[in-house]
């Protein structure tokens, strides 16, 4: 990733196929270079909060971050809470993007401050429509405050 | 041991004993009176023979009397003795009434009576020749009555004797026969606390063993039913992780193949073509199946919020969502008087749609198909069915009907997951009701379920 290039959606998954086809589905509405891609909560927490290898990064808040629930090390829900928390970070809208429907789920993430709560869809064309939905809305047309 | 005989014995030795005390108690009473009556006994024993010293008394008294004055010639004993004659009579009349009681005591007593009227006859007749005729100690005639009013006295003094000889042996018969009254009430007393006691005991201990099986029986129920809990945790867990971890593999390979089709679809042949997308339309079924798994899985962990249901919006609204899903507009429903229900919205929601879908999805190839929805008051049950002249099933497999992924038709003529009826019953069953089908192949078939008129108490 280039340093210089302003990353506007940050994309924790844990899972590489539904990384694939999330990238897959936001490159088709013109997003492309401006993904970036975290594997846990832990590198999400390290990227948002500027430390450990995230550390000498340019600051600058993503547009949107899409957070899986289920990840090893720093599971979604506490990645939401830790970003909803800090003063610096609870601007940035939060889409969780997970394969669980279950309503504790939902309630939880809700009462954390998520922006909002998408569960994929097991078809890809309905998963493809929903997720590009989400990117167009939050990532182009959505306006949040800029000074940070 | 049988539990009605346990009972029955322990009621037996509660009741037995109970008799028991009670003929004690009975038993108790009647000896103390019996004991009562003989003490009385014993005293009037005693008072006889202080009247008979008295009675014996008075006659000595008199005799002796008559000695000083034939002695003395001083008519101061004469006043002694008519004292003692006196009181003779009301003394011996006592004496009489006294002996009442006894036979042979009353023949002595009279013909004791007879010998003291006659001594006193004799002391009379001696004083009065004394006073009358100042005889001399030496006249014959005079000897001769001293020496039989001596012998007069002698008499009375056996007769005394032989009153007092009897009064005594009846006394010692008397106090002998308390005595063994007593010593026998001690056993009556004695033997019949411990039988009773014996009896108490072994109610007690047929109690106690009713007592601690009840006990046992409670725990036991307590285990299984915290076992059953730990069961449904852990199989809500279990769909928990279903819904995430086979989620995700299935989305991978749907969503792999719509791209492999996209970006190599101009290098595949038809057949190639064919291929995934059987690879695809099984892997969406998969997904299906874990769904409605999942809502099954739900449909018995949501606790039940009974309320009033207006069961005619409630199906009409159902239908309508069921018909636009299904394009089966030509279906005709009929309402038939539905009464209003006291259960969970959002379940009987769901057990609604999984009915009415069943009833278009298997009406839909006839040409007239057709619904019916009737409700009826059985006792107090509420009871709903839902007839439709659909393809109906065979009744020979009715026992699979309500089963988990159980279908009676394949998914190439009817699509399903087997899951829907499955749903229902779980949801009834939790309402405390119960569900049914007939049919009859070919001709259609009804489902009914019946919901309890009350408001259920538990979840």
């Amino acid at each position: 990733m280039d340093d210089m290039q302003q990353v506007q959606i940050l994309l924790v998954e844990d899972s590489e196929t539904d990384a694939e086809m999330t990238r897959r589905a936001l490159k088709k509405i013109g997003l492309t270079n401006e993904i970036l891609w975290l594997k846990d909560g832990q590198e999400a927490l390290d990227y948002v909060f500027r430390q450990g290898a995230f550390e000498h990064r340019a600051k600058h808040s993503p547009k949107l971050i899409l957070l899986d629930l289920k990840m090893p090390r720093v599971d979604g829900i506490e990645v939401l809470q830790q970003i909803k928390k800090s003063e610096e970070t609870r601007m940035i809208p939060v889409v969780m993007l997970t394969s669980s429907a279950e309503e504790r789920d939902v309630v939880k993430s809700y009462e954390l401050g998520v922006n909002s709560y998408l569960v994929k869809p097991v078809e890809f064309e309905q998963f493809v429509e929903e997720v590009s939905k989400v990117g167009c809305y939050w990532a182009i047309l959505n306006k949040i405050p800029q000074y940070q | 041991m049988n539990p009605v005989i346990k009972q029955l014995l322990t009621a037996l030795g509660m009741m037995a004993a109970m008799t028991l005390l009670a003929g004690i108690a009975y038993l108790s009473y009647t000896r103390t009176e019996h004991f009562v009556t003989s003490s009385r006994w014993v005293d009037h024993t005693y008072t006889v023979l202080i009247q008979l010293d008295k009675v014996t008394a008075d006659i000595k008294e008199a005799e002796s009397s008559e000695r000083g004055y034939l002695l003395t010639n001083d008519l101061h004993f004469l006043r002694l003795y008519e004292q003692a004659t006196e009181k003779l009579p009301s003394d011996m009349k006592k004496l009489q009434m006294l002996t009442a009681d006894n036979p042979l005591q009353q023949h002595q007593v009279t013909a004791f009576n007879a010998s003291v009227q006659d001594k006193m006859d004799s002391i009379h007749a001696i004083i009065n020749m004394k006073r009358d005729n100042q005889r001399l100690a030496t006249d014959p005639v005079f000897l001769d009555m001293l020496d039989k009013g001596k012998q007069l006295m002698q008499e009375i003094r056996v007769q005394a004797a032989s009153i007092l000889n009897t009064e005594q042996t009846l006394l010692r018969q008397r106090l002998k026969a308390m005595e063994d009254e007593a010593t026998s009430t001690r056993q009556w007393i004695l033997i019949g606390n411990l039988i009773a006691a014996c009896m108490l005991l072994l109610s007690f201990w047929l109690l106690i063993k009713e007592i601690r099986s009840r006990a046992r029986a409670q725990r036991h129920a307590e285990a299984t039913a915290s076992q059953l809990e730990i069961t449904n945790r852990e199989l809500e867990s279990f769909s928990y992780s279903v819904s995430h971890d086979l989620r995700a593999p299935l989305r991978a390979i749907d969503g792999y193949s719509r791209m492999f089709e996209e970006d190599y679809s101009d290098k595949l042949d038809a057949e190639g073509l064919r291929l995934l997308s059987v690879v695809r339309s099984n892997s969406r079924r998969m997904g299906q199946l874990i769904d409605d798994l999942l809502q099954f899985a739900r449909s018995g962990r949501k606790p039940i919020e009974a309320e009033p249901i207006n069961m005619q919006t409630l199906i009409n609204e159902v239908w309508q969502e069921v018909v636009a899903d299904q394009m089966a507009h030509n279906t005709e429903l009929e309402l038939q008087s539905l009464l209003t229900v006291h259960a969970d919205h959002a379940l009987i929601r769901q057990v609604l749609i999984n009915l009415l879908s069943n009833a278009v999805k298997y009406s839909k190839t006839k040409p007239h198909p057709r619904v019916t929805i009737r409700s009826s008051h059985h006792r107090d049950m509420v009871v709903y069915e839902i007839e439709d002249n659909g393809v109906g099933f065979d009744m020979r497999y009715y026992n699979k009907l309500f089963g988990v992924f159980q279908r009676l038709h394949s998914a190439d003529e009817f699509p399903g997951t087997g899951v829907g009826l499955a749903i229902v019953q779980r949801i009834i069953v939790r309402h405390g009701g119960q569900v049914w089908g007939k049919s009859t192949l070919g001709e259609g078939s009804i489902f009914g379920f019946s919901l309890p008129w009350k408001e259920p108490h538990h979840g």
